[in-house]
C-alpha cells in the first residue's frame, strides 16, 4: 500500500480519461475533450479561482489569529487591573463604614462598666483578628527572589511560598502583634500558598520583593534572627543568592484588613454576666 | 491534443482573481468550519499539483481535475470531520495531510522532471 502511495501520485482518474480517448478514435475524441473548450476553461478558471481564495483567506485567518489573541490577552490584563481597582475601593469603603461602626459603638458601650468590659474585649479580638490600624515600632523584612541563573536552569532562590510562611510564623512567634505583606495585612484566616509562578496572600498575588512588616516588641528583631526560619532563610541567601533583609522600623502603620467571613458565631458572655450565673 | 495546450489564460486569470478577491474581501469563516480550512486548502494543492503534472504529461482533462479537486476536498473535510467526532480529529489530520504531502511531493518531482529533464 504505502508502496503504491509513494509510486502512484497522479490520480489515475487522468489516465484512464486519456485511455478512453485514445480507444474511442477522433470523433468521441473530440467529445470527450470538450471538457477542454469554452466551458471546461470556465469551469477549471471557477476552481482554481475557489483555491485561491481559499489559500489566500487560510493564510490571512493565521496571520491574524496571533495578534487576536494578544489583543485577548491585553483585553483580559485590563479587565483584572479594573476589577482589582474596584476591590481595592470596596476594601477601603468597608474600612471605613467600619469605622463609622466602631465609633458609634464606642460611644454607646463606652457609659457603662460592662459595656467598657466588653468594649476591651472586642478590642483585643479585633487586633487579633487584623481588623484595627495598628501602629508602632516593628520591623520590614524584604525578601527578593536571586537573579534567574544565566544558562537558563531552575531558578533554586526563588522566593516560594513556604519561605513567606516560615518568616510570618517566625515574626508571630517573635511576638509580633500585625504582620501585612506587600500591605496586605494578615488575620487569622489569610493564607498564604503559591499558584503556578506567583504567590497568593488571601488569592491576591503579590511579587517579589515580598515586603513583610511587623509590629512587635523591641527585642523581636533578634528573636526572629534566631530563629529557626531566620537561620534557614540565611543559609539560602548566602547558598542560592536570594535576598533577605531585616531592618528595624521605629513608626510602622499597618492598615486593617478585609477579615474573613464570619462562618460561626455565638452569643459572648460577657466576665460581669458571667459571675452573675452564666446561661 | 496540442489545443489543450493553447489558452491557460482563463485558468489563471481565475486564480490571480481569487487570491485578490481572498485579500481584498477578508471574509470571515464560521467557527464550525475553522478546523476544516487549512485541509481544504492542502487537498486542493494537492489536486492542483495533480493536475499540472496530467498536463506536462499531455493527459490532463478538466472534468478529471475538477471530479479531483471536489472530491479531494470534501473527502479530506469529512475525514476530519469524523476524526473530531470520534476523538482522533488530530491524528486523522495529520494522517491526511501526510498523504497528500507525499503526493504533492512526487506529482512536483515529476512536473520538475518533465521542466528541467533532470
Amino acid at each position: 500500500m504505502l508502496r503504491r502511495l509513494l509510486d502512484e501520485t497522479l490520480d489515475p482518474g487522468y489516465e484512464q480519461a486519456a485511455a478512453r480517448r485514445a480507444g474511442a478514435g477522433a470523433d468521441a475524441a473530440e467529445r470527450a475533450s470538450a471538457g477542454t473548450g469554452l466551458l471546461g476553461r470556465l469551469v477549471l478558471a471557477g476552481c482554481l479561482l475557489l483555491i485561491g481564495g481559499l489559500t489566500t483567506i487560510v493564510i490571512t485567518q493565521v496571520r491574524s489569529s496571533a495578534p487576536q489573541r494578544e489583543e485577548l490577552r491585553q483585553a483580559l490584563i485590563q479587565d483584572i487591573a479594573a476589577q482589582r481597582a474596584a476591590g481595592d475601593l470596596l476594601q477601603r469603603r468597608l474600612v471605613e463604614v467600619r469605622d463609622q461602626a466602631t465609633r458609634a459603638r464606642e460611644e454607646l458601650l463606652a457609659a457603662t462598666t460592662q459595656g467598657q468590659n466588653a468594649l476591651d474585649e472586642l478590642d483585643r479580638a479585633e487586633t487579633g483578628a487584623g481588623l484595627t490600624t495598628v501602629r508602632g515600632p516593628g520591623l520590614a523584612v524584604t525578601l527578593t527572589d536571586a537573579p534567574a541563573p544565566d544558562d537558563g536552569g531552575e531558578n533554586l532562590g526563588r522566593i516560594l511560598d513556604g519561605d513567606v510562611q516560615s518568616v510570618v510564623n517566625a515574626l508571630w512567634a517573635a511576638g509580633a502583634e500585625a504582620v501585612a505583606i506587600d500591605g496586605q495585612r494578615l488575620g487569622p484566616t489569610t493564607s498564604i500558598r503559591s499558584a503556578g509562578q506567583a504567590i497568593l496572600v488571601d488569592f491576591r498575588p503579590v511579587t517579589s520583593p515580598y515586603l513583610i512588616e511587623a509590629i512587635g516588641p523591641r527585642d523581636m528583631f533578634d528573636r526572629l534572627l534566631e530563629s529557626a526560619a531566620g537561620r534557614t532563610l540565611a543559609s539560602y541567601a548566602s547558598a542560592f543568592g536570594l535576598g533577605l533583609d531585616v531592618v528595624q522600623v521605629d513608626q510602622l502603620q499597618l492598615l486593617p484588613g478585609a477579615g474573613g467571613v464570619i462562618t460561626q458565631a455565638e452569643p459572648a458572655r460577657l466576665r460581669g454576666e458571667a459571675e452573675e450565673g452564666g446561661p | 491534443m496540442r489545443g489543450i495546450r493553447t489558452g491557460p489564460l482563463i485558468p489563471i486569470l481565475g486564480l490571480a482573481v481569487g487570491i485578490t478577491a481572498g485579500v481584498l474581501l477578508d471574509p470571515t469563516v464560521p467557527t464550525s468550519l475553522q478546523p476544516y480550512l487549512p485541509i481544504a486548502v492542502v487537498a486542493a494543492l494537492d489536486a492542483v499539483f495533480g493536475g499540472i503534472r496530467a498536463r506536462l504529461d499531455d493527459i490532463f482533462d478538466a472534468k478529471v481535475f475538477v471530479v479531483s479537486f471536489v472530491s479531494n476536498v470534501i473527502v479530506a473535510g469529512l475525514i476530519v470531520f469524523l476524526g473530531d467526532q470520534l476523538g482522533v480529529g488530530a491524528q486523522l489530520s495529520t494522517a491526511v495531510i501526510v498523504v497528500l504531502g507525499i503526493r504533492i511531493f512526487g506529482n512536483v518531482a515529476a512536473i520538475r522532471r518533465h521542466l528541467f529533464r533532470a
